[in-house]
């Protein structure tokens, strides 16, 4: 009986507080610290090589298999990133990839917005991963 | 004729009236409660917002079974004989309180069976369940009714306002009251004004049909929630009677909603209630048992008053 007291005060308190929904387009909120969006191929600032050498350990762990990654082999033994593709419509955003590489070549973007008109424009590229998210965690 | 054509029709406009207020508060409120901002697409705060949702249901189907055309005429005869203020009562008479318990005893038996559409092979069980729902808060809400009855000597819904003019029955009859309003508050959430049970719609909750028929449904949904207020109103509040110098239409108004807020705030309070268990224990463990109490001392106390004149 008492907890429904407390919930009725509760609920009543509620009409005076400001809704926590927005009207999304028109009205915008700061995305969520550690929210996870598009996956983004790190660069070395000193060479502005990517630090991923194809290791494949990513593809490995995805559990939906959304990331092939393909990797060559220099003149002088070094291994570097041949192909990385990522399949938008499969991936679960669960972040077992930066969490596993070695390297720490991979992070998560804050980018969201991933309506697209064709799935082929869901499969994204080596170059289209590199190229740094235009949306900071700021207002959306 | 005419005069009867004007009462109907001011009686229609009032509902009216009321019915979209009432979404519309509902609507609202209920978002605010939930800390969301409502019904958007119209204009000025959403107010268009019960037009809107009419006509979307109507663009859907304009189909309707027999036995929701019964629950419309059900639900608009059930106002023939509650006067809703002194004087706006379309046939007045000395049994009106009869004849109003009987016409809301039927629509709610009906709009209960009607909402849920069960598969045959559940329809033995589901329906014993519903009928033993029905009773557990019919009964409590009859035996307030009578108790009031046994303490006014009336079943004139004016006669009994007008015997309040000095107390109130609430006063009288504390308990009977809050059998009642727990009664409403379980129809209200059962009904499903602002979201269905599983209780009252079966296991295809998702299947209730759209259209005109779902408007019939939620129209007499909230004629069956304004009834019940209207009679806790004249039972218990006093009715239409004036306080001082304002008017008892505006005075019963102001009831009306201030009841109706409570509801919604208890609704969203309460939380879905789909445990058909926990209902029944609620039911026969706690309202049948009070009101059964509250019956027995009101009919010893009428009993020693009237009959043998001890008191």
């Amino acid at each position: 009986m008492l907890r429904l007291i407390k919930n009725f005060f509760i609920v009543f308190g509620n009409i005076f507080r400001k809704p926590r929904t927005v009207i999304y387009p028109k009205e915008k909120i700061i995305i969520p610290d550690e929210s996870r969006g598009v996956l983004h191929l790190k660069l070395d600032l000193d060479s502005l090589e990517v630090i991923c050498n194809g290791c494949g350990l990513c593809s490995a762990i995805c559990p939906q298999g959304c990331i092939k990654v393909k990797k060559r082999i220099e003149d002088k033994g070094r291994e570097v990133l041949d192909e990385f593709c990522l399949d938008l419509s499969k991936c679960i955003f669960c972040g077992n990839c930066v969490e596993f590489c070695k390297m720490g070549a991979i992070d998560m973007s804050y980018k969201y917005q991933h309506a697209e008109y064709d799935k082929k424009n869901l499969r994204l590229e080596k170059i289209e991963l590199i190229k740094p998210s235009s949306t900071i965690r700021d207002f959306w | 004729m005419l005069f009867i054509l004007k009462k109907m029709f001011y009686i229609l406009a009032l509902l009216l009236v009321n019915l979209y207020v009432c979404e519309y508060v509902n609507n609202k409120l209920t978002a605010r409660m939930e800390l969301r901002r409502g019904y958007r697409i119209t204009r000025a705060k959403g107010v268009g917002f019960p037009l809107v949702r009419f006509f979307k249901y109507l663009s859907r189907s304009g189909r309707i079974n027999i036995w929701t055309f019964f629950i419309f005429l059900l639900s608009l005869l059930m106002w023939s004989a509650v006067p809703i203020t002194a004087n706006l009562v379309l046939i007045e008479m000395d049994y009106s309180l009869l004849i109003a318990v009987t016409f809301y005893i039927g629509l709610i038996i009906m709009l209960f069976f009607n909402l849920s559409r069960t598969s045959y092979s559940a329809a033995f069980s589901e329906t014993s369940k519903k009928v033993l729902i029905l009773l557990s808060f019919l009964i409590p809400a009859l035996f307030s009714i009578v108790s009031v009855v046994l303490i006014s000597k009336t079943l004139s819904l004016k006669e009994i306002v007008n015997s309040q003019y000095q107390y109130w029955n609430i006063i009288l009859q504390p308990l009977g009251f809050i059998t009642f309003f727990i009664s409403l508050f379980l129809q209200f959430k059962l009904l499903g004004i602002s979201g269905k049970s599983y209780l009252s719609t079966g296991i295809n909750i998702g299947k209730e049909g759209t259209g005109l028929g779902k408007i019939v449904e939620r129209f007499s949904i909230y004629m069956i929630v304004f009834f019940l207020i209207i009679i806790l109103n004249i039972l218990y509040l006093g009715g239409w009677q004036g306080i001082y110098l304002i008017r008892g239409e505006i005075i019963l108004a102001i009831k009306f909603y201030f009841i109706f807020v409570i509801l919604l705030l208890m609704d969203k309070a309460v939380g879905r209630i789909d445990s058909y268990n926990l209902l029944v224990r609620i039911n026969w463990k706690f309202l049948i048992p009070v009101s059964l109490v509250n019956f027995i001392v009101t009919f010893g106390f009428f009993m020693a008053r009237d009959v043998y004149n001890l008191i």
